[in-house]
């Protein structure tokens, strides 16, 4: 018996939907979980980027600012030793 | 939040839709599983990126199609590495699965034999006329988002679909005749 283009189009419209097994659903819901701990969107890279650099740099400044003011005392020191000490052995209290 | 709750919605709604595209796809159930994981996975990553130039729905079929496709080229790659290395192991042939098990309750059709022979014809249309019939029939998507899936207009998918009914036709056809032959050299 020859075919019709009309018994194609049923027989396509009627092929059975193959049902997606519970163990595969189970696999996929377990891997999204898995993704969603470890998964950390772009957004978010950055933002971690830009606070570690302000956290850097506020430590950076702190690190040279009590350098400075290091710096700046051991220089004062010396001034009043060269100019204000009589002796230059003499350790300061 | 908002990302999460619509993606299980579109996973509830979808999911056997795209486990039964891609299966008919690829007539292979673990080919099948592992692409279906690689669809949802990627839905999941890029949904909050995903600009609504067509349906959410349309999307992921285009993103179940050009999976499916990639492991296809990427099968026929290996195969082609695998001749040559059957030339040194002949028994390494592969072992192609058999679907007829994958679970079906949505069974409508009378003729199981019919779906199976429609199927195994469906097998053999080029890559385009394929993923046609396979987004108009089984994923069951409208002429118009079957066309932006295929990035194509709606008037060359319905040519697609004509052409591909017609080649099914003769295919089913030269199926048939092959079964009387049999039928009257078993009488």
């Amino acid at each position: 018996m020859p075919l019709h283009l009309n018994d194609i189009e049923k027989g396509l419209q009627e092929l059975p939907e193959y049902r997606m097994p519970d163990y595969l659903d189970q696999k996929i819901k377990i891997r999204i979980t898995q993704t969603r701990v470890v998964n950390i969107t772009k957004p978010q890279l950055w933002w971690a980027a830009a606070a570690a650099i302000l956290i850097l740099g506020l430590n950076l400044s702190m690190i040279l600012s009590n350098r400075s003011k290091k710096g700046n005392e051991a220089v004062s020191y010396t001034r009043s030793i060269t100019f204000d000490s009589p002796s230059l052995i003499s350790e300061p209290q | 939040m908002d990302q999460e709750v619509s993606f299980e919605d579109l996973y509830q709604k979808l999911k056997h839709r795209v486990y039964s595209t891609v299966l008919s796809y690829l007539q292979q159930l673990e080919d099948a599983e592992e692409v279906t994981q690689d669809v949802f996975l990627e839905v999941h990553q890029k949904l909050a990126t995903f600009k609504n130039e067509s349906s959410v729905e349309t999307w992921v079929y285009r993103i179940a199609i050009n999976k499916s496709l990639d492991f296809l080229r990427y099968k026929n790659r290996k195969k082609r590495f695998a001749f040559f290395t059957s030339l040194y192991a002949p028994d390494s042939s592969e072992i192609k699965h058999d679907i007829s098990h994958a679970q079906d309750p949505l069974q409508k059709i009378e003729n199981k034999e019919l779906a199976a022979q429609l199927r195994s014809a469906i097998d053999t249309l080029n890559e385009q006329q394929k993923t046609a019939i396979i987004l108009i029939y089984v994923a069951q998507l409208p002429y118009k988002d079957a066309a932006l899936a295929m990035d194509c207009s709606v008037k060359a998918l319905e040519s697609l679909v004509m052409r591909a009914k017609a080649k099914l036709k003769t295919q089913l056809e030269s199926y048939n005749e092959g079964n009387l032959k049999n039928e009257r050299q078993k009488k």
